[in-house]
């Protein structure tokens, strides 16, 4: 779940506006760290 | 900046220990920047407080908080977070024995994952290693840096199978809650 869903599940999703600029914004490529492939939050 | 004189909103509330302490004191002092700014754990706890967020279902899990840099050490906050989880009926709420102004970093704090990323996840490796000995399948925080730190740090658990564990931000473990 990512912050802005948990955040539509705490205040509502009508209450979140995201701008459009934020949201079409490509996540930062994560760095590869020996052993990180796996991610636990997921 | 731009944005906020564009849109001039009353209350910052941001996910990050780090924006939270630049917005709360170091954007005030240097800018004429006018806005209430909030760490998310102290919105969440406020709805809590006034009765506007309820858990309906358990969630039964046990976890531990790890108290952010920024957050706890740099701006007082230790008690909003525990309230919050202890409002989540099941949780089993686990404390570190380094806790509150006592909590090790996480090891990515002040740009140290930067400067040697080798130290920095065996310090993220040694509190993770700490949390599954205190029996936790969670480890949550509020900051992003703990939490990437963790993530790298629980992978490095599990392919040396020392154990599973969990890593959220709190912001996520309450929308799952929530779920």
């Amino acid at each position: 779940m990512s912050y802005i869903e948990a955040l539509e599940k705490i205040v509502g999703k009508e209450n979140v506006y995201v701008d459009q600029a934020d949201r079409s914004r490509p996540s930062l490529p994560r760095r590869h760290h020996p052993g990180s492939s796996q991610d636990e939050s997921r | 900046m731009e944005r906020f004189s564009r849109f001039k909103p009353k209350r910052l509330v941001t996910t990050c220990a780090g924006c939270y302490k630049t917005f709360k004191e170091l954007y005030p002092k240097r800018s004429d920047l006018n806005v209430e700014a909030l760490h998310i754990v102290e919105y969440i706890e406020k709805l809590i407080s006034e009765g506007k967020l309820k858990f309906q279902k358990p969630y039964s899990v046990k976890v531990v908080y790890h108290d952010p840099c920024d957050l706890g050490r740099h701006m007082n906050i230790y008690e909003p977070p525990r309230k919050i989880l202890q409002a989540i009926p099941g949780i089993e709420l686990l404390e570190f024995k380094e806790n509150r102004n006592l909590a090790k970093c996480c090891g990515g704090g002040g740009g140290f994952k930067a400067y040697n990323n080798e130290l920095s996840g065996e310090i993220a490796y040694h509190r993770a290693l700490e949390a599954i000995d205190l029996g936790a399948e969670i480890i949550v925080s509020a900051c992003p840096s703990c939490k990437s730190s963790f993530q790298q740090a629980s992978a490095r658990l599990r392919k040396e199978k020392k154990g599973r564990l969990k890593v959220l931000d709190l912001t996520e473990l309450v929308g799952e809650a929530l779920a």
